[in-house]
């Protein structure tokens, strides 16, 4: 029978139903099915095939009572799933913060092994740093899309949580259908797509005027076999916080203000000979400001106190999607294709600068508050990329994975304004960029599923096309054209054995490999100098570890611990003087564990903490291009954190106003020990990265079974004088309040 | 033993035209000896180090009379390739490109090194060079900034500025509004600072020309300005050129011109002669015209410029015909130790080993040269001695980062 025209009370977020309800056919009968966790559900019979059911649900519509009660297995989240995954993944259920004051940078930068790297407040640039490596070597994706957007102008932290289902971590190991390149590490987002018809509705408002705004919607008629969705974020900002000057004052941020418009929708199909089609649209635009920062210490790095410059950037992305499953016996296909264009500008023009004692005076340089000189920046991207997946099932046990990935990158940068300025060419050159990563997977299951391995190769392709300036003559000399390619091998196993029932043992290997990007090979056109000699980064991962899941009568103990090691070659550095330029001259070593512990104390308290250890050192046997050995050997790698923690606390409860109304009383709190910026060699070192403990306190509240909620946080309660990265102030104590109704 | 110098020679390489006609021996100790190559300690004073790593330096006193090799334990953080600059007990350290605190410290009697105050210039001034006009008086140029700053070198206060903004002194390039210099190296003599006025198109090029301030030192003003087209000052953060003075009371100035990136500037010295304040007409060392015993016969800018008196330079010069296109900067030892002598206007290429950019700081000791050099047999200092030609081959002690800044300290 089918239960397509079933419909549902749905009140996903409840109490009892803390992953949603389900439509489904059970036992010969249409039953909803009330999703507790990841593997527990109750069901109830409630609606004969064709009958409605009253959305509101208190009973049902035509007077029919439930039917039954039946007991059913639940499909697992993937949070809950990831813990018996053979690779070496964290999964945060961005669901669960849906209704929260929080953004996805905090969520990653309460996993563990996980930091996250900001510039300051709401819309500033970050990086996320997975075991001590970050940037180009911790590849991001989006719903499994390389996101390669230039200067950094769009993140993930642009995507508000309501639109995203889960966050995938993987530490040590990339499965083999993401493809891209990086050294082990991947964060991949997923977006959420909700299989039934609704409308989100939501506004939140923080300390330094931070705002977001989000309206989305979605229309499924099953009969017809379409979907539709569309939505809306607007995020603003002023990031006026106070930033700690050298002579102990505080100076309050005056140009850091931000503002994004995200817009997107797409439509799709399930009745053609796909199983999906799905064609999606998206567009984001936004303005920064930019801020500059007093120097901290007296080493620190000076800025002007700027008052024009900004930024600002546009992206455009189609993209079509398509899936067949079984379009042979267990052989599922997917296509994706996506065409992003990017446009990014900095203005900076100002004959007037500004120091943080409020004096002005004609810019020494001309013009321009940033650099050396003034910029009016044009510069576009066009992007291809293109995704297939081929799936088949031999048998129960054993499945193979076939995926390309290709990306191809066109860039046209322009600066006239620079370039005039500058007397020469000071802006990067035309060039384009293809990346292919082609993988093949293999999955075996034993023993009744307690033993599953996997394993991957890769093959990575690199072509690109640029101009390098002379070495000798940058003024007349017309730069050279140059095409360059490369390849190499990567490959994966990852093992997971269940050793006995609540415990299980995962382990798993990758040679993993970073492939050198346009700017390290061709440079900026000025400055930094083109190195087309550089060779892949590459490392060998590995990776061990237990997983306790306990459960009892309401409650429940899963604890993972994880051992890790990594050995790293040809790290890409950027060295020189005068000009610079990239090259391998790097080496390092990690070790570390990571401890992760969830805890369902009672029906209303769970707890959390986690902890990660990460010992990264320089490994490089000699002195870069010398036979002298290498004086920094065995020292940490400076300006990573080495140990890091978070834990928190939740209660929950239905104490105000019966079931449909819940409260959830939360407390979150990080701890980052003190780093240093540059080796530790000295006594006397000053420049260090202080250490912090922060402390969040929140309350939510949601009425109607989480139709409506409101939220309000707290956040860094201490108001704890934080830097990121050196010398980068970061809010200090922020209120954040957030409304949202979700109608279905 | 055969040295990798030896290997280069026997088997005609690029460094070929340097072993060929050098009357200068060279020996080979072990590489990785750590002792002097020519007998005892390197020397016999105190130093102050800059010894760069990854993002910072570190401020060191090194004692060359004691063995073995130098850290950076005792040693304190500051800017990457920050300038030291000493007086008596006093050391100003100009953080040039990455900080715009001017710090001072203090070397005891003991060797040790205390922190002493500090000042803050204009945001994004790059401080640069310093010179000390007396116990307590000195100045600091600021690059970026269109200014030089007189200060009290012993309490850090500033005592006044010279602004040297306005389009008098400039030449910009259509378009930038750039309507200043940028002030660098710094000379005085008698009651005047000289002042080196850069024309920086951007942060490497420069218009040509080498552009002079003079700066009546009692009342801190500008007193004139002049300027000559057969010499190109460079001056970018990475390094300053020099302004000397030599025992005959003529100054002489080096401009690095464009730092060989415009093939139509060259580089070299030129000469303001005693009493006067222009350039004199009659003298032009002209680096690009002269040959050096190096691969191509040509050095297109020098760096680390130290002056040894009676008319003597010696620099780090780079050789073009050793630098990979593009660059690599790791492996190109490019620079070669040279001795340049400003009355006869000759130079020789010491035998040395090549160099990359990361090291080659200079120094002189009685008739030895200690050179401060990142040479592919190791990272550390070098001897040389000016009398017998005998050079190190291996450092005669390895260093800790890469030294940019080797300063002969006294204890008056």
């Amino acid at each position: 029978m089918r239960c397509d025209g079933a419909r549902s009370r749905l009140f996903p977020g409840s109490r009892e139903c803390r992953l949603g309800w389900r439509v489904a056919c059970v036992a010969s009968a249409c039953v909803e099915i009330c999703v507790a966790s990841g593997t527990e559900a109750r069901a109830q019979a409630v609606a004969p095939p064709g009958i409605d059911v009253d959305p509101a649900g208190r009973s049902g519509g035509d007077g029919q009572e439930p039917l039954a009660e039946v007991t059913v297995e639940a499909e697992e989240s993937a949070e809950e799933a990831a813990p018996r995954d053979p690779l070496p993944v964290t999964v945060i259920d961005a669901k669960k913060y849906a209704g929260r004051a929080t953004d996805l940078n905090e969520l990653l930068d309460r996993t563990s092994g996980v930091k996250v790297r900001q510039a300051g407040g709401a819309g500033s640039s970050s990086t996320i740093s997975v075991r001590g490596l970050e940037g180009r070597r911790v590849a991001v994706f989006l719903d499994g899309h390389p996101l390669n957007t230039p200067d950094g102008s769009f993140g993930i932290n642009d995507l508000p949580l309501q639109l995203v289902d889960h966050v995938e971590v993987y530490k040590g190991v990339v499965p083999a259908r993401l493809g891209g390149d990086g050294l082990g590490s991947a964060v991949n987002v997923v977006l959420r797509d909700r299989q039934t018809s609704y409308a989100d509705f939501g506004y939140s408002y923080a300390s330094y005027a931070v705002q977001r705004a989000f309206a989305f919607g979605k229309y499924v008629d099953e009969s017809a076999g379409f979907k539709a969705a569309a939505g809306a974020i607007v995020n603003t900002a002023d990031n006026d916080y106070l930033m700690p000057r050298s002579n102990g004052a505080a100076v309050r941020r005056n140009h850091d203000g931000f503002w994004s418009v995200l817009a997107g929708g797409n439509f799709e199909l399930a009745r053609t000979w796909f199983s999906k089609a799905k064609l999606e649209l998206g567009y984001v635009q936004n303005a920064k400001e930019l801020q500059g920062v007093p120097p901290v210490g007296d080493s620190g790095v000076s800025q002007y106190d700027i008052h024009h410059a900004r930024t600002q950037s546009q992206l455009g992305v189609v993209a079509l999607e398509l899936e067949k499953r079984d379009a042979a016996p267990g052989l599922d296909l997917s296509y994706d294709v996506a065409l992003p264009y990017f446009r990014s500008r900095l203005r900076d023009t100002s004959d007037v600068v500004y120091d943080f004692d409020g004096n002005a005076r004609p810019n020494p340089n001309g013009r321009g508050e940033v650099g050396r000189g003034p910029n009016d920046s044009d510069n576009r991207r066009w992007d291809l990329l293109h995704t297939f997946n081929a799936s088949y099932a031999f048998s129960p046990q054993y499945s193979l994975n076939a995926n390309h990935n290709l990306g191809v990158t066109w860039d046209r940068p322009r600066d006239e304004l620079a370039n005039t300025a500058a007397g020469v060419n000071v802006t990067p050159r035309e060039g384009s960029l293809q990346r292919s990563v082609s993988a093949l997977a293999f999955e075996g299951r034993w023993l009744d599923d307690r033993w599953v391995t996997v394993g991957a190769v890769k093959h990575f392709y690199f072509q690109s096309e640029g101009a390098l300036t002379s070495a000798y003559d940058i003024v007349t000399a017309e730069p050279e054209r140059v095409s360059q390619s490369q390849h190499t091998f990567g490959g994966s196993i990852a093992s997971r054995f269940q050793l006995l029932g609540p415990l299980l043992f995962k382990a798993s290997y990758e040679h993993a490999a970073r492939l050198p990007s346009a700017e390290e090979l061709f440079g900026d056109g000025l400055i930094v100098q083109g190195s087309t000699a550089l060779r892949p980064e590459v490392s060998d991962n590995w990776n061990a570890g237990f997983y306790l899941d306990l459960k009892g009568e309401g409650r429940r103990l899963q604890l993972e611990v994880t051992g890790f090691a990594s050995q790293i070659r040809d790290l890409i550095t950027l060295g020189g003087a005068l000009t610079r330029n990239y090259a391998n001259t790097g080496a390092a070593e990690l070790r570390g564990v990571e401890l992760d512990v969830k805890a369902d104390a009672t029906r209303f308290l769970s707890l959390y903490a986690n902890g990660t250890y990460q010992d990264l050192r320089d490994a490089a046997e000699f002195i870069a291009g010398t036979t002298q050995p290498n004086y920094l050997r065995g020292l940490p790698i400076p300006n990573v954190p080495r140990f890091y923690s978070n834990w928190g606390a939740e209660l929950h409860g239905h104490w105000l106003a019966g079931a449909s109304v819940r409260t959830r009383v939360f407390y979150d709190a990080s701890y980052v020990g003190e780093y240093f910026y540059e080796y530790e060699v000295s006594r006397n070192q000053s420049r260090r990265i202080p250490g912090y403990v922060v402390h969040s306190l929140g309350l939510q509240q949601t009425f109607d079974y989480d139709r409506y909620s409101t939220n309000v946080e707290l956040h860094d309660v201490g108001d704890v004088a934080r830097l990121d990265e050196f010398n980068q102030p970061l809010p200090g104590r922020s209120v954040r309040l957030l409304f949202r109704m979700t109608l279905l | 033993m055969i040295s990798r110098l030896t290997i280069h020679c026997a088997i005609g390489g690029v460094l070929a035209a340097a072993c060929g006609d050098d009357p200068a021996t060279v020996i080979q100790p072990e590489p990785s000896s750590g002792e002097a190559a020519l007998g005892g300690a390197p020397g016999a004073g105190r130093y102050a180090v800059i010894a760069n790593l990854e993002s910072s330096a570190f401020l060191g006193i090194w004692d060359a009379a004691k063995p073995g090799g130098y850290d950076n334990r005792e040693a304190f953080e500051v800017a990457s390739y920050s300038y030291v600059f000493a007086r008596g007990r006093d050391l100003i350290v100009a953080q040039n490109l990455n900080s715009d605190e001017v710090l001072r410290f203090e070397h005891g009697a003991d060797g040790g090194l205390s922190r002493g105050g500090s000042f803050s210039a204009p945001a994004q001034s790059v401080p640069m060079d310093v010179v000390f006009a007396g116990p307590d008086k000195a100045y600091v140029s600021l690059l970026f900034g269109g200014q030089v700053l007189a200060f009290d070198p012993r309490t850090m206060e500033r005592r006044g500025e010279i602004d040297l903004t306005g389009p008098e002194l400039a030449v910009a390039e259509p378009g930038s509004g750039d309507l200043n210099p940028e002030p660098g190296a710094l000379g005085i003599r008698g009651g005047e600072l000289y002042v080196g006025l850069a024309q920086k198109k951007n942060t490497i090029l420069s218009h040509s020309g080498m552009y002079m301030g003079v700066v009546d030192i009692a009342s801190d003003t500008l007193r004139t300005s002049f300027s000559d087209q057969r010499a190109n000052l460079a001056q970018s953060g990475g390094e300053i050129d020099r302004v000397y003075l030599d025992e005959r009371g003529d100054l002489y100035v080096y401009g690095g011109g464009s730092y060989g990136f415009d093939p139509e500037q060259s580089h070299g010295f030129l000469r303001i002669r005693g009493g006067q304040a222009e350039f004199d007409r009659s003298y032009l060392f002209n680096l690009n015209e002269l040959s050096f015993d190096v691969p191509g016969g040509r050095i297109d800018y020098l760096n680390h410029l130290t002056y040894a008196g009676n008319g003597l330079v010696y620099a780090a010069g780079n050789v073009p015909s050793l630098v990979s296109n593009p660059p690599d900067y790791v492996n190109d030892f490019s620079f070669r130790l040279v001795e340049l002598n400003l009355y006869e206007q000759t130079a020789r290429v010491l035998p040395l080993p090549p160099s990359n950019g990361y090291s080659g700081a200079v120094a002189i000791e009685g008739d030895r040269l200690l050179a401060a050099l990142a040479a592919r047999e190791g990272v550390g200092i070098y001897t040389y001695d000016l009398v017998t030609n005998l050079a190190s081959s291996a450092p005669v002690v390895t260093t800790q980062g890469y030294v940019s800044q080797l300063v002969r300290l006294n204890d008056e």
